[in-house]
């Protein structure tokens, strides 16, 4: 991940505060002792009745996007926020900037790019995008 | 008519922005076609067979005239003079260059209109009855309803990269002509013993190669519970559809797999654990949606009168016996104008017509039009008096075609005169129909029957809830179209029956000539409908005529045409 650009969801660039940690997953998660501070990794189709009263204490939790036509990722974060979590919520994988107000509302706390990715669409595109972000219909049909 | 208010008004103008911005990013090879492709799908771009085509979402079907006269300026500018109305309530244009998308985009958004979410995977144009706010005995005008699904799911953030395309339809009225059963999501409209208006939800309907009468997912839902549990369903959907396999994909597929009861149990689990986050529906936004369709003021309307003092066209009769429907206030009528002159391709308007009809509903009509969803344009309140000088005036438009239901009355997709995906033609079939039983003169005699063709398996052309329903397939490099009866995409929610093999595309015609001999011999008398008819008896008098031995010499001698012209 040393490599590798973090934005924040307004697009701007930030130094990754966990680009040295090391990450577990699903499978690997029984074998751990404790889960406390751990970066979970979870593609999206992960079952979250795995996790439980675990949920709460992962410092980061990175979803997966394969691909950017696979909105997947942004229905399980959604879900993470509802079912309690609180930390640090980060996508990773295929992403476009035409994605970064999905990310958002989905509400995620930042993204990371491969370096191919960064390249052929640097921060400047993400922030142009997000400044751009069209108005949320979804809120506007409720009360206030 | 609803009108956008600054709300609507920013988002759409913005849309226009966001896509223009992203041209630029494609042709600056920022974007990839690849991830081009969704963005401009999502904004009603296809790449088709010969060109771009351009496909501008009419929500619910409807529009004023000053809307149909921007369509005929778009038509005229950007394209060859004429669009195609489709099954679906929007309108395409088949001949857009992409470099003057977002100025055609522009345009709509001048008139209040835009071509968000009539493609992609996400949730599509919302469709209603085209009678709706017109008919007697609807529980709400269901454009109400629609109009708020119209606003949730626009740009919805978590819902644009869904596992396919997601279709909702909204019905008012007990005799159902949106085809709520065969949508992924349908709505109908009912009040409960209290009298507190909500709507029976179905899931899972749909055409394509797998089609699905819908299952019934809640018998009634209050409207104001309604939006987080459809929400939920989208969410459960996104979460547990199927991605590995474009045909598997759509929500029918999941409902077939996990079972109804267990989408619902995953549904309401998360309508329960989702209950303390989610706020009530702004109280002023409905009440300015339901006063956005209330009805116009009938009162002021001529009364109907009983003779005339000029001549009428000659055709009048046949007109109002096919074209007019029973409105419900009795001084007015609602009028089906027919796309399906005989010959012509269905659901084509050029801009000539598409402004003489603006006219007609500016001057006769409270300024509102509907698009059907097979292909016609209503205009739903015209007064009673009006009639014999509205009749004048589509004629004089070449419009007046009277046969509203009728056989020539068909529903085509584009097929492979435009589309990529088509396996045969079917345009060209419908004009072979609507004019051979033409020149019979005999398809009011025959009365009310549905024919559906699509090119392809994807169904477009509902081929499998028309009374007689024909697909377009590719055998070995030749076109063969199967015959399917007793589909019916109303209440009653049936899927036509496959009659035997297919037929190429010359026996065709004689083959479904066949089909009417049989039907008219074989009915009680002509208030027994094709539809009732195929009911009582099946297929096997249609088989038996139609392969009476397997020697292909037998069968194509027994599918020459052998009807004569009406006397």
């Amino acid at each position: 991940m040393a490599n590798s650009t973090a934005l924040l969801i307004t697009g701007e660039p930030h130094q990754d505060p966990y680009a040295d940690d090391q990450a577990v997953d699903l499978e690997s998660l029984a074998g751990l002792g404790t889960v406390e501070g751990a970066i979970l990794h979870l593609d999206g189709d992960a079952d979250l009745a795995l996790l439980k009263e675990d949920l709460p204490s992962f410092k980061v939790i990175v979803i997966d996007f394969p691909n950017f036509a696979d909105g997947l990722g942004f229905s399980l974060a959604r879900a993470l926020r509802q079912a309690g979590y609180n930390g640090w919520l980060r996508a990773k994988g295929h992403l476009i900037p035409d994605q970064i107000r999905h990310l958002a509302a989905s509400g995620f706390d930042d993204l990371i790019l491969s370096d191919d990715l960064a390249e052929r669409m640097p921060p400047i595109h993400w922030q142009d995008v997000a400044a751009n972000a069209l108005p949320n219909y979804q809120a506007q049909v409720l009360e206030a | 008519m609803y009108r956008y208010n600054d709300f609507d008004e920013t988002f759409v103008r913005q849309r226009v922005e966001e896509f223009r911005h992203q041209v630029k990013r494609r042709v600056d090879g920022v974007l990839t076609e690849d991830e081009f492709k969704p963005l401009r799908l999502q904004n009603g771009l296809y790449l088709q067979l010969h060109a771009y085509m351009l496909r501008v979402a009419i929500p619910y079907g409807t529009l004023n005239g000053l809307q149909m006269r921007q369509l005929a300026h778009i038509a005229e500018t950007y394209d060859r003079g004429y669009g195609h109305f489709t099954t679906r309530q929007n309108i395409q244009f088949n001949w857009i260059d992409l470099p003057r998308v977002a100025e055609a985009l522009s345009d709509l958004a001048d008139v209040e209109m835009h071509a968000i979410q009539t493609s992609g995977n996400c949730i599509r144009n919302v469709t209603a009855d085209h009678f709706a706010g017109a008919v007697a005995g609807e529980v709400e005008d269901p454009r109400v309803l629609a109009e708020l699904l119209r606003q949730w799911s626009m740009g919805h953030p978590e819902y644009a990269f869904l596992p396919r395309k997601f279709k909702i339809a909204v019905t008012g009225s007990d005799d159902d002509r949106a085809v709520v059963a065969f949508h992924d999501i349908g709505l109908k409209l009912r009040r409960n013993e209290a009298g507190v208006i909500g709507a029976k939800i179905y899931v899972g309907g749909g055409l394509g190669r797998t089609p699905r009468v819908g299952r019934v997912l809640r018998d009634f839902l209050p409207i104001d519970d309604l939006l987080p549990y459809i929400d939920q369903i989208l969410h459960v959907y996104n979460r547990y559809g199927r991605r590995d396999n474009k045909y598997k994909a759509r929500i029918k597929i999941m409902v077939d797999e996990l079972g109804i009861d267990e989408v619902r149990r995953r549904v309401e689990e998360r309508v329960n654990l989702t209950r303390d986050e989610v706020k009530p529906l702004s109280a002023s936004l409905m009440a300015s949606i339901r006063s956005a369709f209330a009805a116009p003021d009938f009162s002021q309307a001529p009364a109907p009168i009983s003779g005339h003092d000029f001549a009428l066209p000659t055709g009048y009769d046949a007109w109002l016996a096919t074209n007019i429907h029973d409105h419900r206030d009795p001084r007015h009528a609602i009028v089906s104008i027919s796309l399906k002159d005989h010959g012509a391709t269905p659901g084509d308007a050029s801009a000539d017509q598409m402004r003489a009809m603006a006219d007609i509903a500016q001057e006769f009509g409270y300024d509102e039009l509907r698009v059907s969803h097979e292909q016609n344009i209503i205009l739903p309140h015209v007064a009673k008096a009006h009639l014999p000088q509205v009749y004048d005036r589509l004629k004089k438009a070449g419009l007046a075609t009277a046969n509203i239901g009728l056989i020539s009355d068909i529903i085509a997709c584009p097929g492979m005169d435009y589309c990529a995906l088509a396996t045969a033609r079917s345009i060209p079939i419908a004009q072979d129909i609507a004019t051979h039983f033409d020149s019979l003169k005999l398809e009011h005699d025959i009365g009310p029957l549905k024919i559906k063709i699509s090119g392809c398996i994807n169904a477009c052309g509902h081929h499998h809830v028309g009374h007689i329903g024909i697909l377009g397939l590719d055998r070995a490099g030749v076109e063969n179209y199967q015959i399917t009866l007793g589909g019916d995409g109303t209440e009653a929610a049936t899927l036509g029956e496959r009659l035997g093999p297919g037929f190429p595309a010359e026996e065709l015609l004689g083959a479904i000539d066949s089909i009417i001999a049989v039907y008219l011999e074989g009915r009680r008398d002509r208030t027994e409908t094709f539809l009732e008819y195929t009911r009582r008896v099946g297929l096997t008098p249609f088989r038996q005529r139609l392969y009476p031995a397997l020697k292909s010499t037998a069968k194509k001698e027994a599918n020459a045409p052998v009807l004569e012209r009406a006397s």
